[in-house]
């Protein structure tokens, strides 16, 4: 039910940014965002990366950035 | 040699190694015919307990029709201590190593399990291609080894581009089969671990991860992304080589004998735990990237919760000064907060043995609540090679004395094109 109620707030989100033409640049003001600093998940590296992990094995959380499947035996 | 799941604290697992689901970012410089090389060394080391040395390389290429293939190895070598789960008493308690060969005796200290050392290694294979102009498929696979744990995993995935690719949707689904094979045989849960009660042969358990996701460039400046994950795991959950203590009115570990257990020594009143056979996770995770002149902020917010009854907020900020002549500056600071699994107690009464369905009194699955500060510090040149050094510091704090621990996170990272 929890998921489900989730999931609804997710599309409306969705919903709600898709319909936000106004919203973002034309081509030719994609100078920033054209950096890999503003991409999310190559800023920095390898980083993000080997953080999941570390935190992974050290707390009850994963997911949210990519998936939250296992990959190692330590939770 | 003993394996203690607790100690595999660094590794790249595929909750790391499927972000790359998201972002696919274009490569960083124009030399089409190059491969890019992500390349670092983790040294991570916990006060009195773990440590880790982890290198890492990542290749990236482009290709003419704009599909991209990216390769990942990690390999992850482990030594030191964990905690077995059992409390900090002034009392002397008496364990059995994991195989079953061996006791050890603790006295007013967190029992620590020292005797592990293992190696990983990680592959993971990703490759993302175009439809069509706003249309982009991506397929990837992992696998990962260590001594008593492997574990195999397929994902796949939608990219859309809306709004003059402004708007970019995600859509992803994994699955990953694990099989952990224990050492000394897999324990029966809740039995006493002086009985030494284990059953032969490996155990299982599946993960089906589905992701949803919307990145939207707000402005030339600003950049949001929202995701959506939900983790469902069917199979075997429990630490095999976690134990919870039998406690006394005083506080105080109590004896196996007089539960009818084996006597192996004074304080062995101490059960195998044991965690339910599935679990769901449900994660929110909202992303913000704002470049300002030169510098760039990143503050990261994700909030998870799961049907073991835990709830956790996770807040991550950088900040990164750039300066003229290539080199950054990136202060990092990290706040983590969890509340407790439903199944959590530091310590079992008299009265429970025999009575509870499930329990672990793994510190990761109490109240707690981390901290991680430190800086990052780096150099790009002309030809996009980068070079960086990070340093952070690491503290977890939480209601038993097992959960106060401090680490040292150091990495050096290396990008180049070959």
């Amino acid at each position: 039910m929890k998921t489900l109620f989730t999931f609804t707030v997710l599309l409306a989100a969705l919903a709600g940014l898709s319909g936000c033409q106004n919203l973002g640049v034309q081509p030719w003001q994609r100078d920033l965002m054209a950096k890999p600093v503003m991409t999310p998940g190559a800023a920095d590296g390898l980083d993000d990366a080997l953080d999941d992990h570390i935190y992974f094995s050290k707390e009850a959380s994963s997911g949210g950035r990519g998936f939250g499947g296992g990959g190692c035996g330590c939770n | 040699m003993q394996k203690k799941l607790d100690g595999k604290q660094i590794g790249v697992g595929i909750a790391a190694a499927t972000c790359a689901l998201l972002g696919q970012p274009a490569l960083a410089q124009g030399d089409a015919d190059a491969w890019q090389f992500d390349s670092a060394v983790l040294y991570y080391s916990e006060k009195d307990r773990v440590t880790a040395v982890e290198p890492v390389v990542r290749g990236k290429k482009q290709f003419s029709d704009d599909s991209e293939l990216e390769l990942k190895l990690t390999l992850d070598s482990l030594t030191g201590a964990s905690h077995n789960g059992a409390i900090k008493s002034d009392k002397p308690q008496t364990f059995t190593s994991p195989s079953g060969g061996q006791q050890y005796q603790v006295t007013n200290e967190v029992p620590l399990d020292d005797s592990f050392k293992d190696t990983r290694v990680a592959a993971n294979m990703q490759y993302t291609r175009p439809f069509s102009r706003t249309l982009r498929w991506t397929a990837g696979m992992n696998f990962s080894n260590e001594y008593d744990f492997t574990s195999m995993g397929l994902n796949a995935g939608l990219l859309w581009d809306l709004n003059n690719k402004n708007t970019t949707l995600t859509f992803g689904l994994a699955h990953e089969a694990d099989t952990i094979d224990p050492v000394g045989g897999s324990p029966v849960g809740l039995t006493f671990q002086s009985d030494q009660q284990k059953t032969d042969g490996s155990e299982d358990r599946s993960i089906n991860d589905l992701l949803f996701g919307v990145t939207q460039v707000i402005n030339r400046n600003w950049l949001m992304q929202l995701n959506y994950n939900v983790s469902v795991s069917d199979g075997y959950h429990t630490d095999p080589y976690k134990i919870v203590t039998v406690v006394g009115a005083n506080g105080d570990p109590l004896e196996a004998e007089s539960f009818g257990a084996m006597d192996i020594g004074a304080g062995d009143a101490q059960i195998f735990e044991l965690r339910p056979d599935s679990r769901t996770k449900n994660a929110l995770y909202w992303e913000n990237r704002y470049h300002f002149n030169r510098d760039v902020l990143a503050v990261g917010y994700r909030f998870m919760s799961d049907d073991w009854g835990i709830t956790s907020h996770t807040l991550d900020v950088k900040y990164r000064f750039q300066f003229d002549n290539g080199w950054f500056l990136q202060p990092h600071v990290r706040w983590y907060d969890q509340g407790e699994a439903d199944f959590y107690q530091e310590s079992v009464t008299a009265a429970q043995v025999g009575s509870l369905d499930e329990v672990s009194a793994d510190y990761r699955l109490g109240n707690l609540t981390d901290t991680t500060y430190g800086v990052k510090v780096g150099k790009q040149w002309k030809n996009n090679q980068q070079l960086s050094l990070r340093v952070e510091s690491f503290q977890q704090s939480g209601d038993s004395d097992a959960s106060e621990l401090d680490a040292l996170i150091t990495q050096v990272g290396y990008t180049f094109y070959w």
